[in-house]
C-alpha cells in the first residue's frame, strides 16, 4: 500500500470518528507555530529599546507584550488541551472500535484463516503496542506546526542572508544524514528482535499462565520454563548493546551538529553586526531574533524531518490495520427471504476445502433431511462434521455442489432471514458478559419475553436459577462485571442450549452439546431430544454413540464422504460398517456384547 | 502526598543489586553526571560572550574564538553524555533480567492454591508490572536515580548564579515551578481518587473490545445476529471511559490557572527586574545570560521534579515485587524425601474440604483408602469433588480438617517436589507447549532419548514423531517454530499419557482423559491402560462409567463424600446410584446394541 493512500484512509477514518479533533489539532499547531514566532520577534524590540532610547514607557510596554504573550499562548494552550487530551483516546478507542465492526463484518472464512488471524493481531499489535495510532496523530499535529514554523523563519532569515540558510541547510543535511543511518540501522535491528520477543513473551506468558501450574509442579518443569526466560532475555541484551553503543556514537554526532549550528548562527549573525553587508547594519536586537531564528529554524526542520520519517515508519507499522480495515465485507447477503417451514434440506454433491489447505474435507457429499427430522451426524475427530454445520450456517461456501433448502439454493436467500431459521449449538460454543436474560434472548430487549423460562426449563436450568440471588438477571461471567456469576462448564453447556432453543428456529444444530454434562443430565437431553427441538429439523452431532438412537436416520461420515444415511437399526445390521464399529466399541464397555 | 512505602530500604536494595551486578553502571553514571551537568552552561555563557564583543571590543576574530571554543566544549560534553546515557541503556535493563528471572522462578513455585485464585494475579499485579518494560518499575527507578544528579547540580549553579543576581527572580521561577509540580500531584492525586470507576470503565471497554476482536467469537456472533449490540455498546463504554477522562481534564485545566498564575509571576519577575537592571546600566550581554539562566533554570527543575517523581512513583511499584519476593507464598511443606521402590497406598481420613474463596464444602469427613497396586475408579456427577481429590492427594491443595496419608506418612511432613514427584498424573486439558517432542515427554533440559522413545512407543505416538520432519526434535506448536508440529487431539492426549510413562513415578492419576476424544482413540486409550499402571497403584476418573471395567474398585463420590464402593459386580447388586448412572448411560447401548432405536 502506498503512504499516501494509508495516509488519506486514515485521516479519513480519523475525520469520521471525530472532526472536532482534527479542527482541534489543527488549532493546536498554529497556536504552537505562533507562539514560536513570537518568542523570536517580540526580544527584539525589548533588547532594541534597551540598547537605544530606554524610555520607560516603551521598555514597560514591551516587557508587558512579551510576558503577556507567552502569558496568553500558556492560557490558549492549556484551554485546547483540556478537550485535545481526552479526544486523543477517544479517537483510538474508536479506531480500534472500527476494527471490531469490521471483524463482525467480513465473511466469517476470514475469521478461520491463519493468515488473517495474523494481519489482526500484528494490526493489533501495533495499534496498542506501538499505539501507532496515537504516534500518528502526534506526529501530524507536530509536523503541522513545524511546517508553520520553518515556513515563517525561512521568510525572516531570508531578509538577512540566504548564505546562512544555505549554511544552516548543510548542517541539517549532515545531522539528517547520521539520523537516517541511524534509523536504518534501527529498523533492522528492530525487526531481528521481533521474533525473539514474540518467544520471549511466550514464555513469560507460559510461567503466568495458570493452566500449566499443576503441569508445571507435578512434573517439576520450574527450571526448563523459568530458563527459557532468562535465555530469551539475555539473548535481546546481548543483541541490544552493541546496537545501543553504535547508536550512542550517532546521537552524539546529532547532537554536535546542533552545537555547530547554535556556533554558526551566533559566528555568522555576530560578524554581520561588526562588519555590515549590502542590507546594512543590524541592531542588537535584530541580532537575537536571527540569531533565535536561526537556532529555530534548524531545530524545527530536524524535528520536521524526523517526523517525515517518523511518519513513514508509523504507516508502515499501521499497514497492517489498513489491511484489514480493507477486507471485502460478506457478500451476497440480500436475496430471497426465507419464510415458513423447511420443507427439504439437500446437499448435492457438496464439495470443499478449506481456502489455504490442499485437502478437501468433505468430497462429493450428497443426502436429502426432511422437514422435521432428527438426524445425528456420526463420524470420527477430523472427518467433516463441524464442517458441515458450518456449510449450513452459511459461514462458507461449497466449492462445488450445492445446498438446496426447499429446493433454492441456500445462497439464494436473504443472509438475514436465514439466521433467523438456525440455531445453534457449536463445540466451542461462546456466551457473552450479559445477564443470562439476555445470554438467551440475544438482544437487549430484555425483560420479562415469555419463553426465556421455558427454554431454561428444558434444559435443565430451572433449579440452579432458583439459586442465583437475581435469578435470570444475574450477569455471567466477572469479565464486564465483578458482581457477575460464575457457572460451571456444565451449566454453561446448557445456557447455550437454551439459547439455542429460545430461537424456535426451523433448523437446530447441536455439535457436541453435552460434553460436559454429566450421565444423566446428558441422558435428560438426549431423551428429550425430540420434544426440545419439536417441530423443527435437527441435526445432532455427538461422540456419545447412544446418543444417536434417538435420531430418526443417522449420517456417517467417513473421510469427508457419505458412508451411509439409514436409521440406527439397519446401520447396526452392517456389522463391518464404521457405524457398528463405533457404536460397539463404546457399548462393550456397558458389558453389553458378552452377555 | 507522603509516599505510601519505604523509600530510602526501597532504593537501597535497588543500589545494591546494581553494585553486586555491575560496577561499570556507576563509571558511566559519573560520566554522565559530568557531562550533562555542564552541558547547559555553554549556552547561557555564550550569548554573553558574543554579545559582550559586539559591543565591546569588536574584533571578527575573537568572535570566531568564542564560537570556536563554544563548539569544541559543547560537543565534548555532548559526547560524554549521550555516550554514557546509551550505554547504560542495556545495562540498566540488564539488571532487570535478574529481577524477572527471580519473580517467574517464585511465581512457578508458590503454592498451588495461589495459581488457582483469580485475587491472587490481582494482589500482585503492581508487583509484576514492576519488570514489565524498558520504561516503568525497576529499570524506570534505575533510569531516573542514573539521571536525576546532574539537573540538580545544574538547578544548584544555575540557583546560585541567579539568587545572587536577584534573589527576587530565582523565587519568582522557584513558586513557578513548585506550583507546577504541586498542580501535578493535585492532578495525580484526583486521577488515584477516579482510579475504580476508570478502571471499572476501562474494564467495559476493553471487554467489548476483546471479545469482539477475538475470532473464536465469530460464529455465535453471526448466528445470534449480535453485531449491532455489541457496535451500541462498545460505542457506549468507550464514551463512558471517554466521559470520565473528561472530567478529570477539566480538572487538570482548571488547575491550570494556578499554574497560569505564578507563570505570570515568574516571567513578569525575570524581564521586568533584568530589563530595570539594564536601565541601571547592566550591560546588555549580561541581561542575555541571565535570561538564559532563567530559562535554563525553569527547564532544569521541571527536568529534576520529573525524575524524582518517577523515582518515588515507580518505586512504589518495586516495592510490591520486593514484597512479593520476600513473602513466604510456598505453603506448608515437610521435610522427607519420596516413598522409593515401592508403589502408594493413600488414606484420607476424616477429611474436610473447601476452596479457599469457596462457600460450599466440597468433602466433608471423607474417609477412603486407596490401597496399594489396585486400579481405582472414581466416579460421580460433575462437581462432586472427583479432580479435587486428586489436588488434595497430589498436595497441591491441602485440606481444611483431617488429614492424608501417603504409606502411613502423613502427607504434610513430605517435601513439595518430593510429593509431586511421587505421581505421573494426566489430565483431560492436555498443554502441549511450545519445546521439542524430547521436552515435552521429558519435562526438562535435555531428557533421555531412549527413555522417551520407549514412552512414546507404549503411548502409541512412536509412529507420528517419526513422522515429524525433526523427530524427538521436532518443536510443537507453531508459536516458536513455524515449521512447529500441530498435534490432534487424540495425539496430544496419547503425548501426556507418554510423559507420564516417562516419569515412572510411583503412583498413576488419569483424571478424565477421553472426554474429547471420539470412540476409537477412546477406546485405544483405555486399552493402553494397563501398560500404563502396571505393578502400581492407578486412580482412573471419569464421568464415562464404562471407564470403570478395567479397575478393580469403584468409589462413587456425590454430595461431599463417599456414597458407594466396592466392584462393579457389587455396586450394579446393591441397585444404588451407580447403578442408576451406569443403568442410564448403558441402556441405550444395550437397546442399541439389540438393533433397536429409541424412536417409535
Amino acid at each position: 500500500m502506498k503512504a499516501a493512500r494509508k495516509l488519506s484512509m486514515f485521516l479519513t477514518l480519523a475525520w469520521e470518528v471525530s472532526p472536532a479533533y482534527i479542527f482541534l489539532l489543527l488549532g493546536s499547531s498554529l497556536l504552537g507555530g505562533a507562539q514560536l514566532m513570537a518568542n523570536v520577534v517580540l526580544p527584539k524590540f525589548l533588547i532594541d529599546e534597551l540598547t537605544g532610547a530606554q524610555d520607560p514607557n516603551r521598555l514597560f510596554f514591551w516587557t508587558a507584550v512579551l510576558v503577556g504573550a507567552n502569558w496568553a499562548f500558556s492560557f490558549a494552550a492549556n484551554a485546547l488541551k483540556r478537550h485535545l487530551d481526552y479526544r486523543k483516546i477517544y479517537v483510538s478507542e474508536m479506531l480500534r472500535e472500527r476494527m471490531a465492526e469490521k471483524i463482525m463484518r467480513v465473511s466469517y472464512a476470514c475469521l478461520e484463516d491463519p493468515e488473517k488471524l495474523d494481519l489482526k493481531e500484528r494490526a493489533v499489535f501495533a495499534v496498542t503496542t506501538f499505539s501507532a495510532l496515537e504516534s500518528m496523530v502526534n506526529i501530524l499535529a507536530t509536523l503541522t506546526r513545524d511546517i508553520i514554523v520553518v515556513a515563517g523563519l525561512l521568510a525572516l532569515m531570508a531578509m538577512l542572508s540566504p548564505l546562512l540558510v544555505l549554511l544552516l541547510a548543510l548542517c541539517i543535511g549532515l545531522g539528517l544524514l547520521f539520523y537516517g543511518s541511524i534509523r536504518k540501522d534501527q529498523r533492522t535491528f528492530q525487526m531481528s528482535l521481533i521474533p525473539i520477543n514474540r518467544q520471549y513473551g511466550y514464555y513469560v506468558s507460559l510461567c503466568a499462565n495458570g493452566e500449566i501450574q499443576k503441569d508445571a509442579r507435578l512434573y517439576s518443569m520450574e527450571e526448563m520454563m523459568t530458563r527459557r526466560v532468562s535465555d530469551y532475555n539475555l539473548q535481546i541484551y546481548e543483541r541490544s548493546a552493541p546496537f545501543m553503543a553504535r547508536m550512542s556514537i550517532f546521537n552524539a554526532l546529532i547532537d554536535a551538529v546542533n552545537s555547530l549550528q547554535a556556533a554558526i548562527a551566533y559566528g555568522f549573525v555576530g560578524y554581520r553586526v561588526l562588519v555590515p553587508g549590502t542590507s546594512g547594519a543590524i541592531s542588537l536586537g535584530s541580532f537575537t531574533m536571527y540569531v533565535s531564528a536561526a537556532t529555530g529554524f534548524t531545530s524545527s526542520v530536524m524535528e520536521m524531518s524526523m517526523s517525515l520519517i517518523s511518519l513513514g515508519q508509523v504507516l508502515s507499522y499501521l499497514e497492517p490495520y489498513m489491511q484489514f480495515m480493507e477486507l471485502p465485507e460478506e457478500k451476497d447477503m440480500s436475496g430471497v427471504p426465507f419464510a415458513g417451514e423447511i420443507g427439504e434440506i439437500r446437499f448435492e454433491n457438496v464439495t470443499f476445502t478449506y481456502p489455504g489447505s490442499d485437502k478437501s474435507v468433505l468430497t462429493g457429499v450428497s443426502f436429502d433431511v426432511r422437514g422435521g427430522e432428527k438426524v445425528s451426524v456420526v463420524g470420527l475427530n477430523g472427518a467433516g462434521k463441524t464442517t458441515l454445520v458450518k456449510l449450513l450456517c452459511r459461514m462458507y461456501r461449497p466449492d462445488s455442489g450445492r445446498i438446496l433448502v426447499n429446493g433454492r439454493d441456500l445462497w439464494e436467500y436473504d443472509h438475514a432471514s436465514w439466521m433467523k431459521a438456525v440455531a445453534a449449538v457449536f463445540q466451542d460454543y461462546r456466551l457473552f458478559a450479559f445477564t443470562i436474560d439476555e445470554n438467551i434472548i440475544c438482544s437487549d430487549a430484555g425483560g420479562d419475553l415469555p419463553g426465556t423460562g421455558e427454554a431454561l426449563r428444558k434444559a435443565g436450568l430451572e433449579q440452579k436459577m432458583a439459586e442465583l440471588e437475581n435469578g435470570i438477571y444475574s450477569m455471567l461471567g466477572k469479565a464486564y462485571d465483578e458482581k457477575g456469576v460464575e457457572l460451571s462448564g456444565g451449566e454453561m453447556q446448557k445456557i447455550a442450549i437454551a439459547r439455542a432453543l429460545y430461537k424456535n428456529a426451523k433448523l437446530v444444530i447441536l455439535d457436541e452439546p453435552t460434553s460436559a454434562l454429566d450421565p444423566i443430565a446428558e441422558a435428560e437431553i438426549y431423551e428429550h431430544f425430540n420434544s426440545l427441538v419439536g417441530e423443527g429439523t435437527a441435526l445432532y452431532i455427538s461422540h456419545r454413540m447412544s446418543s444417536s438412537i434417538f435420531c430418526d436416520r443417522i449420517l456417517v461420515i467417513d473421510g469427508g464422504r457419505v458412508a451411509d444415511f439409514a436409521p440406527h437399526a439397519k446401520l447396526m445390521e452392517k456389522t463391518d460398517g464404521l457405524y457398528y464399529k463405533l457404536f460397539m466399541s463404546q457399548a462393550e464397555n456397558y458389558n453389553i456384547s458378552g452377555d | 502526598m507522603k509516599p505510601s512505602y519505604p523509600v530510602a530500604k526501597t532504593l537501597r536494595r535497588l543500589l545494591a543489586n546494581a553494585a553486586s551486578n555491575d560496577r561499570g553502571v556507576f563509571f558511566l553514571f559519573a560520566l554522565y553526571t559530568i557531562g550533562a551537568a555542564l552541558l547547559p552552561f555553554p549556552p547561557v555563557v555564550l550569548p554573553k560572550l558574543v554579545i559582550g564583543e559586539l559591543t565591546g571590543a569588536a574584533r571578527p576574530e575573537y568572535l570566531f574564538y568564542i564560537v570556536g571554543g563554544f563548539f569544541l566544549v559543547s560537543a565534548a560534553l555532548v559526547f560524554m553524555k549521550d555516550v554514557a546515557d546509551q550505554n547504560s541503556y542495556m545495562r540498566i535493563a540488564r539488571l532487570r533480567i535478574d529481577f524477572v528471572r527471580d519473580q517467574f522462578t517464585k511465581l512457578i513455585r508458590i503454592d498451588y492454591p495461589h495459581a488457582e485464585d483469580d485475587k491472587f494475579l490481582d494482589r500482585y499485579e503492581k508487583a509484576f508490572s514492576s519488570t514489565r518494560s524498558n520504561n516503568n518499575g525497576v529499570e524506570a527507578v534505575y533510569r531516573s536515580l542514573f539521571k536525576a544528579p546532574a539537573p540538580a547540580l545544574t538547578v544548584l549553579a544555575l540557583a546560585v548564579f541567579i539568587g545572587m543576581k536577584n534573589p527576587l527572580i530565582l523565587a519568582a521561577i522557584f513558586v513557578n515551578i513548585a506550583a507546577v509540580v504541586f498542580i501535578g500531584r493535585k492532578v495525580h492525586a484526583f486521577r488515584f481518587g477516579k482510579r475504580e470507576q476508570l478502571g471499572h470503565a476501562e474494564r467495559r471497554k476493553d471487554y467489548f473490545l476483546r471479545t469482539t476482536h477475538d475470532f473464536t467469537y465469530g460464529k455465535d456472533i453471526r448466528v445470534y445476529n449480535l453485531r449491532e449490540r455489541f457496535i451500541e455498546n462498545c460505542r457506549r463504554e468507550i464514551r463512558g471511559y471517554v466521559d470520565i477522562l473528561s472530567v478529570i481534564a477539566k480538572r487538570e485545566y482548571l488547575w491550570g490557572f494556578l499554574g497560569l498564575a505564578t507563570l505570570l509571576l515568574s516571567d513578569a519577575a525575570t524581564y521586568g527586574l533584568l530589563a530595570a537592571d539594564v536601565a541601571r546600566g547592566m550591560s546588555i550581554a549580561d541581561f542575555s545570560m541571565y535570561l538564559a539562566a532563567a530559562a535554563s533554570l525553569s527547564l532544569y527543575l521541571k527536568n529534576l521534579s520529573a525524575e524524582i517523581t518517577t523515582v518515588l512513583n515507580e518505586g512504589e511499584y518495586v516495592h510490591e515485587l520486593f514484597r512479593f519476593l520476600d513473602e513466604d507464598l510456598y505453603g506448608p511443606r515437610g521435610t522427607r524425601g519420596p516413598v522409593e521402590g515401592d508403589t502408594l497406598e493413600i488414606e484420607f481420613r476424616d477429611v474436610s474440604f473447601k476452596y479457599p474463596r469457596g462457600e460450599k464444602h466440597i468433602f466433608e469427613h471423607l474417609n477412603l483408602t486407596i490401597r496399594k497396586g489396585e486400579r481405582l475408579a472414581l466416579v460421580g456427577v460433575n462437581g462432586a469433588g472427583k479432580s479435587t481429590l486428586v489436588k488434595l492427594m497430589t498436595g497441591l491443595f491441602h485440606p481444611t480438617e483431617g488429614e492424608i496419608f501417603i504409606n502411613g506418612v502423613p502427607i504434610g511432613e513430605f517435601e513439595k517436589k518430593a510429593l509431586y514427584s511421587m505421581f505421573s498424573a494426566v489430565f483431560q486439558e492436555v498443554n502441549v507447549l511450545a519445546y521439542t517432542v524430547l521436552e515435552n515427554v521429558s519435562a526438562c533440559d535435555g531428557g533421555d532419548r531412549a527413555r522417551a522413545e520407549e514412552a512414546l512407543k507404549k503411548a502409541g505416538l512412536w509412529e507420528k514423531v517419526c513422522s515429524l520432519p525433526k523427530g524427538l526434535d521436532t518443536v510443537l506448536l507453531k508459536v516458536i517454530d513455524e515449521q512447529g508440529a500441530i498435534l490432534s487431539g487424540g495425539e496430544a492426549q496419547k503425548l501426556a499419557i507418554a510423559r507420564a510413562l516417562y516419569k515412572d513415578a510411583n503412583m498413576v492419576v488419569m483424571d478424565e482423559p477421553t472426554a474429547a476424544l471420539d470412540a476409537l482413540a477412546e477406546q485405544d486409550i483405555y486399552e493402553r491402560f494397563g501398560e500404563l499402571t502396571k505393578g502400581k497403584t492407578a486412580l482412573y476418573i471419569s464421568h464415562r462409567l464404562a471407564s470403570t471395567r478395567f479397575c478393580d474398585r469403584i468409589i462413587l463420590l456425590d454430595g461431599a463424600r463417599v456414597a458407594e464402593e466396592g466392584t462393579h459386580a457389587e455396586l450394579m447388586a446393591s441397585r444404588g446410584k451407580y447403578c442408576e448412572m451406569f443403568t442410564v448411560q448403558g441402556k441405550y447401548y444395550t437397546q442399541g446394541a439389540a438393533g433397536k432405536g429409541a424412536k417409535a
